[in-house]
């Protein structure tokens, strides 16, 4: 005897049996059934499989079941089949070709209930090519007399729309034309569809506004409502004439409506939308502390929010509310800890920044705020490279912190933060020698700060080396008997450390010059080459070894004069040497290849590249042919400017254009003028609209 | 527009999943068990709503079950959607006559027949409880 869907509920909910067990015997049953050709049998095995589908299995193998279960003329079957099928057909499988058919005839049948179930599944599985098939049969229904079916419909049509949008041409104005149907089921349908659309493509919808606008002057749903003003946002985008007609009815909706939800939509669309109005905003700060002062959380979660926008509005209103801000850091929930976290994002100050980061590094340290570390640290880098740095009046209070945030860990953050670090080091000239010192203190512990791309570590050992010029006596010796620690290779770091290291070494030499040292950086060179796995890092060492060792030391000067940048019209005037400016050839294999048959086929085509080569004409002129229907095929290849290419451009010499800028400094500024204006760059729209108008 | 629609129980268990993007079946079985998990941590003095990788997820506990909503807007109505999981409740205590996460359990098929009344495509397009019931009567006739 087979079990029956409750059966199998009541089974699982004995306590004493084993769970996974009964669930597998139950499994294997129901494979065996639902093969059976009784249809009642077969229901029942997929009504079991359902329940059995919330505690994890797959209902997928039994797709082809569920089609003919759905199929059938007993209303409590179909309805189990397509319930099923909702639950799991999946996008593109190949059940929805054979199931087109089936919905088809549902569509278009007599029985109301039917095709109300039919629709649900619809909406939940239709694909673009059922869409097209489809619907045709949806419009019809869009007359249907039963408003339950109209309401359906209408909402079905999203769906339709997004899988098929050339339906959507053909069909929109017969879908807005239910905006005045008489059934408001039909109109919150139809809202909905057309509010889902506007998101896409707003102008498109934007003929419907002035029934949307009578609507919204008498419904007194409030989901409609809230639904409506999220239109108009999207509208006013398009039209912005909308927004004084729009602003009565907002003013009497945010005044008169008792409900907390559409209040709170009003408001943030009046920040949206009309923020220059004074009146507005004056209403909404009335407003604001019925929600930041409530005991209910929901209400100040809700607050927050709001203060979020207005602030982004305007700065001043966060010293009014900085109170908030800060309970709301210390509240037990952690929502609203996040939401207060993205108001101090947006009103740190200068002044109030060391008071900022210093609270948020306390909090990173709560145990509280495990699940929110990653945000508080990102919170923190973002407020100290915000602008950058425009925050930041101390620098050397800011290497401390993040030299605290390295030995908090976090993998993700580590990037960003090495990054902050060079970047801060190599523009500070002041702070060079503190961030030394700072850095090799923190270096001593290099155990711990082994990570998984070791960013931080190799950030720091690039510091110590790099500026090892701000030494002293003392400092030097430590920063040396550091990174020939023999303990660097048992620790098995990345291989950018070990590169690192390598240069570091040899920094530290140069910049000391002593011979005394010369003996330990040799020995860590040879160590390193041999010892490390990474080949990369073998030949480093290597290399740095071989200059130290072969290498007059007078010609190892040039490495401590500082490389300033050059500007990049300055970097114009250095031409490359004679070798390179001919496009030489370096593999003759490249210039010709023969093919099976026995014919050469040539690649290049420029005339000095043939020269050496026998070639007749008519070789040559396929060649060239060759090349260019490559080109035009590869999509990646940038067709050069039409025009002939000046050869011998670059007429004066080095020398010359040296003294040139020597007797008359301003004459880089007048090249720059002379250029032509960059072109214009076109933004790219990733919201590529549905039609394009 | 509503991604997911979940009834969980304090164990974990779910009652009901309805699903309006398509997600694999060990997706969502993870998803699942971590929304419950972090709503178990949260008192009843604190908020109602979540965020959960990039869904915006607003809840709440009747006894002994926990209706869960989950959203991957930007600008979210949570209130709204609060009071919508408590209209879905209503109407079900009404039709049920005081129900419990029991008659949900016996009568999956109703239930899901319920909440499609309210919510289709992912938007909520009823809300009039009376417009509802009626349907789910006629469900009941039919069958």
């Amino acid at each position: 005897m087979s079990k029956s869907a409750t059966d199998v509920i009541k089974g699982l909910r004995k306590g004493k049996i084993d769970r996974t067990a009964f669930l597998t015997t139950v499994y294997s049953e129901i494979r065996e059934e639902v093969k059976s050709s009784d249809l009642v049998i077969k229901t029942n095995a997929i009504r079991k499989l359902f329940i059995l589908a919330l505690e994890g299995y797959d209902m997928e193998w039994a797709s082809f079941h569920i089609l003919e279960v759905m199929s059938s003329d007993k209303f409590s079957q179909k309805h189990s089949g397509l319930l099923a099928a909702s639950q799991c057909f999946k996008p593109n499988s190949d059940i929805l070709f054979l199931a087109t058919n089936f919905f088809r005839r549902e569509l278009v049948g007599n029985n109301t209930i039917d095709t109300c179930i039919s629709i649900n599944t619809l909406s939940c599985i239709v694909n673009a090519d059922m869409s097209k098939e489809l619907l045709n049969d949806c419009v019809t229904l869009l007359n249907a007399s039963k408003p339950i079916l109209r309401k359906k419909v209408c909402i079905l049509f999203y769906k339709l729309f997004l899988q098929y949008p050339d339906g959507l041409i053909a069909c929109f104005e017969r879908l807005a034309e239910k905006l005045r149907d008489e059934s408001p089921g039909v109109v919150m349908g139809t809202v909905n569809t057309i509010y889902e659309l506007s998101r896409i493509n707003p102008s498109f919808v934007l003929f419907t506004a002035q029934a949307l606008y009578e609507i919204l002057n008498t419904t007194t749903n409030n989901f409609v409502i809230i639904k409506l003003i999220k239109l108009f946002i999207e509208l006013v985008k398009v039209e912005p004439r909308l927004l004084k007609k729009i602003s009565i009815p907002f003013t009497r909706i945010l005044t008169s409506n008792p409900a907390k939800s559409v209040e709170f939509e009003v408001i943030m669309a009046i920040c949206v939308l009309f923020h220059d109005s004074d009146d507005m905003l004056r209403i909404i700060l009335q407003k604001l502390p019925g929600f930041l002062d409530s005991h209910d959380p929901n209400l100040k979660y809700l607050g927050l929010v709001i203060l979020h926008k207005l602030i982004q509005i305007n700065i001043e209103y966060a010293e009014e509310y900085k109170i908030f801000i800060m309970e709301a850091l210390q509240s037990k929930d952690v929502t609203i800890r996040l939401r207060a976290l993205e108001l101090i994002k947006i009103t740190t100050t200068s002044k109030s920044l060391v008071e900022t980061i210093k609270n948020l590094l306390i909090e990173v340290e709560k145990p509280t705020n495990a699940g929110i570390k990653e945000e508080l640290i990102s919170s923190c880098l973002y407020l100290l490279s915000f602008n950058q740095y425009e925050l930041v009046e101390d620098f050397k209070w800011m290497f401390e912190v993040l030299l605290q945030i390295v030995n908090f860990k976090t993998e993700i953050h580590e990037a960003q933060l090495s990054s902050i670090m060079l970047d801060v080091v190599l523009r500070v000239e002041e702070l060079r020698e503190d961030a030394c010192e700072l850095s090799l203190n923190t270096l001593e512990i290099f155990d711990t700060l082994k990570s998984e791309k070791c960013e931080a570590l190799t950030a720091l050992i690039f510091i110590i080396g790099e500026f090892s010029s701000y030494f002293n006596e003392e400092n030097l010796g430590r920063a040396l008997s550091l990174v020939t620690k023999p303990r660097w290779e048992l620790l098995n770091f990345h291989e950018s450390v070990y590169n690192a290291l390598s240069s570091c070494v040899f920094k530290i030499f140069i910049r000391a010059k002593e011979d005394r040292i010369f003996d330990a950086c040799v020995k860590k060179l040879q160590e390193n080459s041999v010892q490390i796995e990474h080949m990369e890092s073998q030949e480093r060492s290597l290399l740095y070894l071989n200059i130290l060792t072969t290498a007059d030391k007078e010609k190892l000067n040039f490495v401590l004069k500082p490389f300033l940048p050059i500007h990049p019209s300055a970097q114009n005037f250095i031409f490359p040497p004679d070798a390179l400016q001919q496009n030489f050839i370096v593999n003759d294999d490249e210039l010709f290849t023969t093919k099976s048959d026995g014919t050469i086929e040539y690649y290049y085509y420029r005339e000095e590249d043939f020269g050496d080569i026998p070639m007749t004409d008519q070789e040559k002129k396929v060649a060239k042919q060759n090349i260019k229907d490559k080109q035009m095929q590869d999509p990646y290849y940038i067709k050069p400017k039409k025009g002939k290419k000046k050869k011998g451009k670059k007429s004066k010499k080095l020398e010359e254009k040296v003294e040139e800028i020597k007797e008359n400094p301003d004459i880089i500024k007048d090249e720059e003028a002379k250029k032509p204006p960059s072109p214009k760059k076109y933004s790219v729209n990733r919201a590529e609209p549905l039609i394009p108008t | 527009m509503i991604s997911f629609i979940l009834m969980v129980n304090k164990q974990g268990q779910t009652r009901l999943a309805q699903y309006y993007n398509y997600m694999t079946i060990s997706e969502r079985a993870t998803l699942e068990g971590e929304l419950v998990r972090k709503c178990l941590s949260r008192t009843e003095n604190q908020c109602s709503f979540l965020e959960h990788h990039q869904f915006k997820v607003i809840y709440r506990r009747y006894a002994s079950l926990y209706f869960i909503v989950g959203l991957e807007e930007e600008d979210v109505n949570e209130l709204s959607y609060l009071e919508f999981i408590h209209n879905l409740v209503e109407t079900l205590d009404k039709y049920f006559e005081n129900v419990c996460e029991l008659d949900i359990m016996f009568n999956i098929e109703k239930a899901h027949f319920a909440l499609d009344e309210m919510v289709m495509n992912g938007s909520i397009f009823e809300t009039n409880k009376a417009t509802i019931l009626g349907q789910i009567y006629a469900l009941d006739k039919a069958n």
